[in-house]
């Protein structure tokens, strides 16, 4: 009877959800600067995983943040860092799975808050998101989440620093909770992100100038490449922060004989190749790396987890081996039948104990600070990492910062590709945009109507049209409803607070990409199809226009 | 003073002792025991588990921030003095400054003030207070085509309603715990003179690793 009870229950235990975490083809796509696409295999993703519950959640918004962030949908990727924000903040919130991760798969019970590593790198890319935006005091505040404590475990007999691996095999599995001394974090771009926040935001209150020389010393201790950034920055020679990623991150895979212990292996090799730079064609400077995710991902005190990897082998194999003595040693069917039950439990739950390997695939394998001095409107700013030819970025349009602000920061993702596209290296804009003052050719007419603008059609641009002697009979709401009829999004707001492909590139948004970006050299420095209408307002205005102007 | 909500922490201890009793091979001596750590691991896997927690704002702190503001406003000085005949007082609201250890979103930041300047916004009509469009969101919105630009150009406002949010951050390995402090005051442009302040405090606890 008791057998007979137990064998069902332990059949009904979930073996776990079979989600696929990683996407082999994000990495690729952003190293190309395929900024779109990346996205629009992320909304599927997450038009699937709208619950909270959903164990991908924040692995897809943290993913989807980035991809905005490097294509310059600044606004935009806002909405999926602080969904993901808001479930990383939650503490504990794995604690009372470990159990059901041991009965099932870890993925499929554990929601993704990534390794130590990852969940600092979601915090400072969310800071650099927000720094995008001037929003200071949110920087600093999402950057400090990144700076918790590491857990070191001292060193061996032979003076190395032990790893996970070893305080768990030679010591009781509570000397993970218990056999480590709390440790201050070396998240150099999380220290930096904080003091960059303070800074931004020092004219409210000298003492704000104060914590970013903190921060800012922090970062230099962990980081000594940034010393010069900082100098720069804190003496007024520089106003201008860009955060320049290079490289594919890490990737996470499988070993062991239950394929229970994961580890990194890298995809783009760490060197110490610098970043050059140039602003406007002159002033070229090497700048060095200040954070590698190949290090990060190999050192011990930025991982965790081990230990339920470890532990799900065990019970599986406990449970396994104790069952096979039980069936084969009981003198009762009860007793075989219980031993049956746990024997099968045990091989489901060795098949459970690989060990979970999603992981961030969007992140780099390399971060350089640069702080450069910029002075004059529609400036141009060259990125190269020395020996990789095919990262060259040459980025236009940039202004110094609007007042009432000091400084600004700018994302930048290279390409890592052979060759450079030619929209990474043109660096002339050749369509008329809202961050672009100059003018263009053809820039008296909207690009929808055959002309060469792209800019939100407010009175100001509706003046420039009319200085070109076209739509003089068009008032700024008849051309702001001509774009809706031909479902054109004018801001963030309209796409639902996400991101979308840009007219230029075949899409339905008008929202500019921000200059000093991938996304705004790949949308505006290259040449695009001219516009095919939707709808029969757009076609009448154009025909309409044309009987004008004939 | 706000409580903690409620703890994982006891839960998480006893799957921890779950999982110990079924690695630790000197308990496990029989079907009986095997049965029991079976039905602890089913279990443990059925159960929804307790409460995880944040210490970040909740739309609930903010309302109930909002709501003792503008009952402080109401019951002000600032307030009472004044009648329909008074001068005219046109004050401009701006955003909440986040000088806290976590994240308050632009958007949150304004309704922490309009939160408030609607609730008194009849009270301020009946005492000749009125309130006008922010200067951060006249310039937002004539950027975007919006407005036109000559829009709000004769606001003109006398007074300018800030505030400051707050933390003192306590953690340790088993949580977190911050004290949130809201400052807001009003202040007369021309002299600088703050002519009304108030403060609301609570605090907002988690337990759990951060990590985790």
């Amino acid at each position: 009877m008791r057998a007979r009870s137990v064998i069902p229950l332990l059949a009904s235990v979930p073996i776990g959800c079979a989600h696929s975490g990683s996407d082999p083809v994000l990495a690729p796509l952003a190293a190309a600067g395929r900024y779109p696409e990346a996205r629009e295999r992320l909304e599927q993703r997450i038009a699937r995983s709208r619950d909270a519950e959903d164990r991908d959640y924040v692995l897809d918004r943290v993913r989807l943040g980035m991809v905005e962030l490097a294509d310059g949908q600044v606004d935009a990727a806002e909405t999926p860092f602080l969904a993901a924000y808001d479930l990383l903040r939650v503490q504990g919130l794995n604690d009372d799975r470990t159990v059901r991760a041991l009965v099932g798969t870890e993925s499929g019970a554990i929601t993704w808050k990534g390794e130590p590593f990852e969940q600092a790198a979601a915090y400072a890319y969310f800071a650099a998101q927000l720094a995008s935006v001037s929003d200071w005091g949110n920087v600093h505040a999402a950057a400090q989440q990144s700076l918790f404590l590491l857990a070191d475990f001292g060193t061996g007999p032979d003076g190395k620093e032990l790893s996970y691996e070893q305080v768990y095999r030679d010591n009781d599995e509570d000397e993970l909770d218990k056999g480590y001394q709390p440790i201050e974090t070396n998240f150099a771009p999380g220290y930096f992100m904080a003091g960059l926040g303070d800074w931004g935001r020092r004219g409210l209150d000298p003492g704000f100038a104060d914590s970013a020389h903190d921060n800012f010393r922090k970062a230099v201790k962990y980081a000594p490449a940034l010393e010069p950034v900082v100098d720069a920055l804190t003496s007024g020679r520089a106003n201008t922060v860009f955060w320049v990623d290079f490289g594919e991150g890490p990737e996470k895979v499988r070993e062991g004989e239950h394929a229970e212990i994961s580890r990194y292996i890298a995809r783009t090799p760490s060197d110490d190749a610098p970043l050059i730079t140039m602003v406007n064609g002159t002033a070229r400077t090497e700048v060095a790396l200040a954070a590698d995710f190949n290090v990060y991902a190999h050192d011990h005190r930025w991982r965790a987890r081990e230990d339920l990897r470890r532990a799900k082998a065990a019970v599986g194999e406990l449970l396994a081996q104790s069952g096979v003595v039980v069936a084969a040693t009981s003198d009762n069917d009860t007793g075989r039948l219980v031993g049956l039950g746990m024997l099968i439990a045990g091989a489901l739950t060795s098949s459970g104990a690989a060990a979970d390997i999603r992981h961030n695939e969007l992140l780099p394998q390399r971060s350089y600070f640069v702080a450069l001095d910029i002075t004059k409107p529609d400036s141009t700013v060259m990125f190269q990492v020395a020996n990789h030819p095919g990262s060259r970025l040459v980025l236009p349009a940039i202004d110094p910062p609007r007042a009432p602000e000091t400084v600004q920061f700018r994302y930048t993702r290279l390409n890592d590709l052979p060759q450079a596209p030619a929209w990474a290296t043109s660096g002339e804009v050749l369509y008329a945009n809202d961050f672009y003052d100059a003018r263009i050719p053809g820039d008296g007419l909207p690009y929808i109507m055959g002309g060469r603008c792209v800019r939100t059609p407010t009175p100001e641009t509706l003046q420039r049209y009319h200085a070109a002697g076209n739509l003089l009979d068009l008032t700024t709401n008849d051309l702001r409803n001509l774009y809706r009829d031909e479902g054109i999004t004018l801001e963030v707001g309209e796409q639902a607070g996400g991101g979308a492909r840009h007219i230029l590139e075949g899409g339905t948004s008008l929202v500019s990409p921000l200059p000093g970006t991938a996304g705004y050299a790949r949308v505006f420095c290259a040449e695009h199809g001219p516009y095919i209408p939707r709808s029969d307002a757009l076609r009448r205005a154009i025909a309409h226009e044309q009987e004008v102007l004939r | 003073m706000r409580a903690v909500p409620p703890t994982a922490l006891p839960v998480g201890v006893f799957w921890r002792w779950v999982i110990k009793a079924a690695l630790t091979r000197r308990r496990v001596s029989g079907p009986n025991r095997f049965g029991a750590i079976a039905l602890c691991l089913l279990l443990a896997a059925c159960a929804s588990g307790a409460r995880p927690g944040s210490t970040r704002l909740t739309i609930g702190d903010m309302t109930e921030i909002a709501d003792r503001t503008a009952q402080a406003l109401a019951a002000s000085p600032f307030l009472a003095g004044r009648t329909a005949d008074s001068a005219p007082v046109v004050i401009a609201i701006t955003r909440v400054e986040n000088n806290t250890s976590d994240v308050i979103t632009r958007s949150e930041q304004w309704y922490l003030m309009q939160a408030v300047a609607n609730q008194v916004f009849d009270l301020f009509r009946d005492r000749n207070v009125t309130m006008v469009v922010p200067a951060e969101r006249l310039a937002l919105a004539r950027r975007r085509g919006a407005i036109e630009a000559r829009a709000g150009q004769t606001r003109e406002p006398t007074h300018v309603m800030t505030a400051r949010f707050t933390t003192v951050t306590r953690s340790d390995a088993g949580g977190r715990r911050e004290l949130y402090q809201a400052d807001y005051q009003i202040t007369k442009i021309s002299t600088g003179e703050v002519v009304w302040a108030d403060s609301v405090e609570f605090t907002r606890g988690a337990l759990g690793r951060s990590y985790n």
